[in-house]
C-alpha cells in the first residue's frame, strides 16, 4: 500500500486573461492536470520554456490563481481553504526560485529574511539566531553571513541562502524551479547535490523542474514531462529516460547535449524537417493534438482529437495516439 | 565619468585637479543654499532684529537705512525681520506638504500596485482624474472649500503633489510584486500587509526620497504662488509668497519689497532642485553636475 | 510708542531707472489695441478691469466694465454728474412733481433719436421703463433688479401721456427718485433694438448716450465712436477705445508709454509717483468711496453697544490714511461723506480715535480679551486696511482675527447672518444723493440690516427707519439735508450698528493731453467721457 500522496492535483487548470486589442480573451497556462505528489519522492517536471512546468509548480503551491481544478492534502482542498487557513499551511510547502538575483529581498539583512520566517513559523525570538546560523550551517555558509545584504553574495551563494530560508520553516514539501539554471555550470553541480543531500537528511519532498531531462534522471524519482501547458508522459525517471513513450519526451532527450554524433544528426533533421516555429499559439490553440505540428509520428486522427494520458503499453503515463514502443529510444526520432 | 561619491576626494585636492575642486564646490553648492534657507528660518528669532509684525519705524524706508539693512515695508515694518520670519512658511508648506505626500502618495501606490487587477485600476483612474486638474488649480480648488491657512495650504500643495508620488510608488511596486523575494513571502504564509510593508515598501523608499527631493522645489514654488494669490497665511503673518504679492503695486517706488521676497524663493527653488537632480544622477548612475 | 514719520515717495535713481526699464518692456508687449489709433482718428484710450460684453443694464453681467461702457454710450432722464448734489437734466429736459410729490412728469427732449436711428419719445421710454416692472415683458432678463434700484414697490407704474411726456407714479413721495434716475441701470434702451433682439439686448445694445458701440470683443476691448445725436451735441473726442489691462502695473507702464489715456485702478500708493511724471496728471477726486466696519449686533459680544462704541473709538483711523491708503483718503465723519449732502463737521465726533476711552468701555462690559472674527476681501486695498484696523482694536484690548476671503465667500458670509461677526461693507456713490447711503442698507427690511448688521429688530431702529422715511418725503433740498445730519448722528449715538473706516476715491491717472475728464464721477467708478478733450 503507497501511504497517501502529500499532495493530490486533480484537473488542476490555470488561465491568464489577456487583452488583445479591444477584446478580451484567455490563455490557458495549465490545461486540466491530475497528479499525486508522492511522500518523500522527488518528482522532476521537465519541459522547454514556456511549456507550463514553472505554472504547475507554482499552482500547485496557489502562489498563481488557480482557475479550475483542486489541490488536496491531508484530505483538505487548497484552492477552497480560506486565506488565513491557507496562510497557516504555507510554511510547509515552499519553493526555490530560479533566479536568486530577484527572490532575495534586496533592502533586508540575511537575518531579517530568515527570522522573519522562523518567527512566522511560530519559533521563539530568543532562538532566532542560533537557528539562522544553523540553517547558513546547513547550505554551507559561516554565520557572519547574517548582517550582509543579498548584494554582499554570488549567485550560487544566494542560492543556498534562498534554499537556508525555504528551510527555515521547516518544510514537507519544497518545490525548487529551475534553481540551478540562472548559476554558473562550475557551481550548479553543488547546487543540486545540496538540495538531494538536505532531502535526504529531511525527509523532504521535492519537486524539480527543469529543462534538463537528462539531469533529473540522475535524482529524480519519477519524471513529468509538459509540452504546451499539460503533462504529456509521465513515468519512473530511469524508464522514461532510456524509453520515452511519447514522441516529444523522445525529442527531449534527444536534444540534449550528446555525445553521439549520430543521434545529434537525427536531431537536427527532424528539428529542419518541423520547424519550432510551428510551435503553437496559446491564443489560438490548434485542434487536435499541440504536438502534431512538429511529431515525426503523427497520424491523421492527431489533427483531429486530443489525446489524453493514459496508461502506457510499458508502464508510465502518455497522451499520445501513436506512442514510441522500442527500447531504442533516441532513434525513435528517425523512424520519420 | 569619474566616480564622484564622497570618497574620492580622499585622494586630495592637489591630485584632483582644479577644475575637480571647481567641481566639488559647485556640486556642494546647493546643500549649502538650502542648508542656509533651513538654518535662517529656524534661526529667524534670533537672527531677526525685530518683531516681523510691529510697526518699528517709519513706513518705507530704503535699503541699507540706519537700523534697517533692507529697509520698512508701508507698515513701517522691518523688512529683514519679514523675510526672515517669511522663510518659514515655505519650508513648512514645501517640506511637510512633500513628507505627506511621500506617506500618503507612496501608501496609495504601494496598496494600488501590489493589489493589482480592478482595485488597481480603480484606484488609478481616481489618480488620473486629480492629474487632469493643473496642479495649482486643484490647490486653488482645495483652499477655497478649506479657507485659507498654514496647515489648509500645506495639505493644498500635498494633494496636488499626491499623483505623482503615487504613481512613482504603483510603477516601482508592480515591478517589485513581480520580483520572486515577494513570492517567497507569499509562500512563506505572510499577510499581504506584512508583505506591502515589510518586504515591498522598503524598497520603495529610497527612489521615492530621491523624487521627493526633486519636486521639493515644485511644492515651494506652488506654495508660494498660492500664497501670492492670498491663499496662504493670513496676513500680518510674514511669508515670501505674500510679500511678492503686497509689494508689487510699490515695484516702481521700492521695487526691492517684491524683487528680494521673489529672488529668494528663486534661489531656494533652484537649490533644492539642483540637489534634487544629484540625488536622481545618482540613484540612476548618471552624472549630472 | 512708534513714530511714524510722514509718507515720503523715495526718489532713488535706480528706481526710477528700473521702472522707466520696465515700463519699457512691458509697454512693448501692449501694443495691440494701438492698432486702432493708428488711422488719424483721435482715440482716447481708457482702462477697464475685465470685460464680459454684455450690457443689459436691468442686471450687471460685469461689475467694473459694464458700469463704464454703460456710462459712455447710454443715458438715463437725469443726470449727476457729481459737482452739483441736485440732478440735472439729461433725455428729459425738465420735470415737474405733483404738489402731494408722488406723479412726477418729464418733459423729453425734443429732436433726440437713438443710435440706430429710432425716435426717442415718451413712448420709448415708456418701453424701457416698462420692462422694468412688467413681469410678462419677453425683453425682461430673469433676475431684473431695475425696480428694486428705482424704488421697488413705491413705485405704482409708468405712463406716456403725450409724445414728449413720460409720468412716474409713485405710492409715497421719494425726494431721492430725481437721483436714481441717473444710475447707470435706468438709462433709455432703443425700442427698436429691445423689439429685434429682446432679452440679448445687451449683446447689441443701442441706446442714446455721447458714444455709440462700434466692436466688442469681450474680454479684450470696445470701441466706441461719438454720436452725433447725442443731447448736449457731439463729443469732441471722436473715438474711445476702452481696453481690458487688469493688471495696475501694466497700466503704469501703459500711461507712462502714451498707450493708455485714462484709468481710475491705480493703487493708492503709486499716486505720488505718477504725479510727479510729465506726462500724466492725477485728477483730484472727492471721496465718495466709503468703507464702514458692520458690526453683527446680534451675535455674541457685539449684542452690548458698549463694545461697539470701543471697537468704533479703537480704529485708528489715521493710521489706516497713511498706511493703507498711503495719505491718499479722509478720515470720515460717520455714514455720509463730505461730498454729500447731509454731512456735517460735527460729524467727526463719531471717528475720535480714543485707545483709552475704547479700553474703558470694554472693561466695563467685562468685554477685554474677546475673540472676534473679522472678515474681509483679499483683494485691491482690502489686506492693507485689515492690518491696520485689526492691529488698532487688538491693542485696545479685544482678540480679532481676520480671514481673507475671496469675493463669492466674502459676499457669501456677509450676507448670511451667522457667517459673520465684524465684517468690512464698501459703499460707493451711483449719484451722491444721501439717501443711496441709508435707505438700502440700513433700513428694515434690507439685506443690510437685517442680515449684516443685524439691526433690524433692535428697539432704536424704529426711529432710525422713521428718519430715512421722513427724509425721502421731504421735497425742500435744504430741509432734507438736515435730517440727513440727524440721522447720521442718531444712527452714531444710538445704535453704531457699523463703525466709519475710511472715505477714499479710484485714484484717476490721466495723460497731460486731455483734459475735461470727469474725476469726481471717476473716482466713484462712473464714467462720463463725452466733455473730454484732447489739448496738445
Amino acid at each position: 500500500m503507497m501511504a497517501a500522496p502529500i499532495l493530490s492535483l486533480r484537473g488542476l487548470t490555470v488561465r491568464y486573461p489577456v487583452r488583445q486589442g479591444l477584446s478580451r480573451r484567455e490563455i490557458t497556462a495549465l490545461q486540466p492536470t491530475d497528479l499525486d505528489i508522492h511522500r518523500g519522492e522527488t518528482l522532476a517536471i521537465v519541459g522547454e520554456s514556456g511549456s507550463g512546468k514553472t505554472t504547475l509548480g507554482r499552482a500547485m503551491l496557489r502562489l498563481v490563481p488557480v482557475s479550475g481544478g483542486s489541490i488536496v492534502h491531508d484530505g483538505k482542498d487548497l484552492t477552497a481553504l480560506p486565506p488565513t487557513a491557507l496562510r497557516a499551511l504555507r510554511p510547509r510547502f515552499q519553493m526555490v526560485f530560479q533566479d536568486p538575483y530577484s527572490s532575495l529581498n534586496p533592502s533586508q539583512r540575511i537575518s531579517t529574511t530568515l527570522t522573519s520566517v522562523l518567527a512566522h513559523a511560530g519559533v521563539p525570538k530568543a532562538e532566532h539566531v542560533e537557528r539562522a546560523t544553523a540553517l547558513l550551517a546547513d547550505v554551507g555558509l559561516d554565520s557572519d553571513a547574517l548582517t550582509r545584504f543579498p548584494r554582499a553574495f554570488s549567485g550560487g551563494q544566494r542560492q543556498r541562502i534562498a534554499i537556508a530560508r525555504a528551510l527555515a520553516s521547516d518544510p514537507d514539501l519544497i518545490v525548487a524551479d529551475e534553481p540551478i539554471s540562472a548559476l554558473d555550470v562550475s557551481i550548479q553541480a553543488q547546487v543540486v547535490n545540496l538540495l538531494v543531500e538536505l532531502k535526504a537528511k529531511r525527509g523532504l519532498t521535492l519537486v524539480f523542474i527543469s529543462h534538463d531531462l537528462g539531469m533529473v534522471s540522475a535524482i529524480a524519482d519519477r519524471t513529468a514531462v509538459m509540452y504546451f501547458g499539460e503533462i504529456v508522459e509521465i513515468a519512473k525517471a530511469g524508464a522514461l529516460a532510456t524509453a520515452p513513450r511519447h514522441p516529444y519526451s523522445a525529442m527531449l532527450l534527444a536534444s540534449q547535449p550528446q555525445p553521439d554524433v549520430a543521434a545529434a544528426r537525427a536531431t537536427i533533421r527532424a528539428a529542419a524537417g518541423h520547424a519550432a516555429a510551428d510551435l503553437p499559439s496559446q491564443l489560438d490553440p490548434p485542434t487536435g493534438c499541440p504536438f502534431q505540428s512538429r511529431c515525426p509520428h503523427a497520424l491523421p486522427r492527431c489533427a483531429q482529437e486530443v489525446p489524453h494520458l493514459a496508461l502506457a503499453p510499458r508502464g508510465g503515463m502518455t497522451a499520445c495516439f501513436n506512442p514510441l514502443v522500442t527500447d531504442e529510444t533516441p532513434k525513435g526520432a528517425q523512424t520519420a | 565619468m569619474a566616480d564622484q561619491s564622497g570618497s574620492a576626494p580622499t585622494l586630495g585636492a592637489a591630485s584632483v585637479g582644479s577644475a575637480g575642486l571647481v567641481r566639488q564646490v559647485l556640486r556642494s553648492l546647493p546643500w549649502v543654499v538650502a542648508a542656509l534657507f533651513v538654518l535662517a528660518a529656524l534661526l529667524a528669532p534670533v537672527l531677526a532684529a525685530y518683531d516681523p509684525i510691529d510697526a518699528v519705524g517709519g513706513p518705507m524706508q530704503p535699503l541699507f537705512s540706519q537700523g534697517h539693512l533692507l529697509g520698512t515695508d508701508g507698515f513701517g515694518r522691518d523688512q529683514a525681520s519679514r523675510i526672515l520670519y517669511g522663510l518659514r512658511p515655505m519650508l513648512i508648506v514645501s517640506l511637510g506638504a512633500v513628507a505627506l505626500a511621500l506617506v500618503l502618495g507612496g501608501a496609495y501606490g504601494l496598496i494600488s500596485g501590489v493589489h493589482g487587477g480592478r482595485v488597481d485600476w480603480a484606484m488609478m483612474r481616481g489618480v488620473d482624474i486629480l492629474m487632469s486638474f493643473p496642479l495649482i488649480l486643484a490647490a486653488i480648488l482645495v483652499l477655497a472649500a478649506l479657507g485659507a491657512s498654514l496647515l489648509n495650504l500645506t495639505l493644498a500643495v500635498a494633494m496636488s503633489q499626491l499623483p505623482i508620488f503615487a504613481r512613482l510608488a504603483r510603477a516601482l511596486a508592480k515591478g517589485e510584486a513581480a520580483r520572486d523575494y515577494v513570492m517567497a513571502a507569499r509562500a512563506a504564509g505572510f499577510t499581504q500587509a506584512h508583505i506591502m510593508l515589510r518586504e515591498v515598501a522598503p524598497n520603495l523608499l529610497r527612489p521615492l526620497l530621491v523624487q521627493a527631493t526633486s519636486v521639493v522645489a515644485l511644492a515651494a514654488l506652488t506654495a508660494a504662488a498660492l500664497s501670492y494669490l492670498g491663499l496662504g497665511v493670513r496676513p500680518p503673518t510674514p511669508d515670501l509668497g505674500y510679500m511678492v504679492r503686497e509689494g508689487q503695486e510699490l515695484i516702481f517706488i521700492a521695487p526691492e519689497q517684491t524683487v528680494l521676497p521673489g529672488i529668494l524663493i528663486a534661489v531656494f527653488a533652484l537649490a533644492v532642485s539642483f540637489c534634487g537632480d544629484q540625488l536622481a544622477d545618482r540613484e540612476t548612475g548618471g552624472a549630472g553636475l | 510708542m512708534t513714530k511714524i514719520t510722514e509718507f515720503n515717495p523715495p526718489t532713488a535713481i535706480s528706481r526710477r531707472r528700473f521702472g522707466q526699464l520696465l515700463g519699457a518692456g512691458a509697454a512693448a508687449t501692449m501694443l495691440p489695441w494701438r492698432v486702432e489709433a493708428q488711422d488719424g482718428v483721435e482715440t482716447l484710450v481708457f482702462a477697464l478691469p475685465g470685460l464680459v460684453g454684455n450690457f443689459e443694464p436691468h442686471t450687471w453681467v460685469g461689475f467694473g466694465d459694464t458700469v463704464h461702457v454703460m456710462d459712455t454710450v447710454a443715458r438715463g432722464l437725469t443726470h449727476m454728474d457729481f459737482s452739483d448734489p441736485l440732478p440735472q437734466p439729461a433725455i428729459a429736459e425738465s420735470w415737474t412733481i405733483s404738489d402731494d410729490g408722488t406723479v412726477y412728469d418729464f418733459a423729453i427732449r425734443p429732436g433726440l433719436t437713438f443710435h440706430d436711428g429710432t425716435p426717442l419719445d415718451a413712448a420709448a421710454v415708456l418701453r424701457t421703463f416698462q420692462r422694468m416692472i412688467d413681469e410678462t415683458d419677453p425683453t425682461r432678463p430673469e433676475l431684473s433688479f431695475a425696480l428694486a434700484n428705482l424704488g421697488g414697490p413705491n413705485v405704482l407704474g409708468f405712463e406716456a401721456p403725450e409724445a414728449l411726456k413720460f409720468r412716474i407714479n409713485l405710492a409715497a413721495p421719494d425726494a431721492a427718485i430725481l437721483g436714481r434716475l441717473s444710475r447707470p441701470d435706468m438709462v433709455i434702451v432703443s425700442p427698436t433694438a429691445l423689439e429685434e433682439h429682446g432679452q440679448e439686448i445687451g449683446l447689441n445694445f443701442a441706446s442714446c448716450g455721447p458714444y455709440r458701440i462700434a466692436s466688442v470683443t469681450p474680454n479684450e476691448r470696445v470701441v466706441l465712436e461719438a454720436f452725433d445725436n447725442f443731447y448736449k451735441g457731439t463729443p469732441s473726442v471722436p473715438r474711445i477705445v476702452m481696453q481690458v489691462i487688469p493688471e495696475p502695473v501694466a497700466q503704469m507702464t501703459a500711461l507712462s508709454s502714451g498707450d493708455l489715456n485714462v484709468t481710475n485702478l491705480i493703487p493708492h500708493s503709486n499716486i505720488d509717483r505718477l504725479e510727479s511724471m510729465d506726462a500724466i496728471r492725477i485728477e483730484q477726486s472727492a471721496a465718495f468711496i466709503s468703507v464702514v466696519l458692520a458690526m453683527n449686533c446680534v451675535v455674541g459680544p457685539l449684542t452690548d453697544i458698549r463694545v461697539r462704541r470701543a471697537i468704533n473709538l479703537g480704529i485708528d483711523r489715521e493710521a489706516i490714511v497713511r498706511e493703507a491708503f498711503f495719505g491718499k483718503a479722509e478720515v470720515p465723519g460717520y455714514i455720509t461723506p463730505a461730498a454729500e449732502q447731509g454731512y456735517s463737521p460735527e460729524h467727526l465726533r463719531h471717528s475720535v480715535h480714543d485707545p483709552e476711552a475704547a479700553r474703558a468701555l470694554l472693561e466695563e462690559a467685562g468685554a477685554l480679551g474677546t475673540e472676534l472674527s473679522l472678515i474681509s476681501e483679499n483683494s485691491g486695498f482690502w489686506p492693507r486696511l485689515g492690518q491696520v484696523v485689526e492691529r488698532s482694536l487688538n491693542e485696545i484690548g479685544l482678540n480679532v482675527t481676520t480671514e481673507y476671503l475671496d469675493g463669492g465667500t466674502f459676499n457669501g458670509r456677509l450676507f448670511d447672518p451667522e457667517g459673520h461677526e465684524l465684517a468690512y461693507l464698501q459703499r460707493s456713490a451711483f449719484f451722491p444723493d444721501p439717501d443711496g447711503r441709508f435707505s438700502p442698507v440700513y433700513m428694515s427690511g434690507t439685506t443690510g440690516a437685517d442680515a449684516v448688521t443685524g439691526q433690524s429688530g433692535l428697539p432704536e431702529q424704529a426711529r432710525l427707519d422713521e428718519l430715512i422715511m421722513a427724509a425721502n418725503a421731504e421735497g425742500d433740498p435744504e430741509a432734507r439735508g438736515q435730517i440727513y445730519v440727524e440721522m447720521n448722528n442718531y444712527m452714531a449715538d444710538a445704535i453704531m450698528p457699523v463703525a466709519a473706516v475710511v472715505n477714499t476715491f479710484l485714484p484717476v491717472a490721466v495723460t497731460t493731453d486731455l483734459s475735461g475728464v470727469n474725476a469726481d464721477a471717476l473716482g466713484t467708478y462712473r464714467t462720463f467721457l463725452e466733455d473730454s478733450e484732447f489739448t496738445g
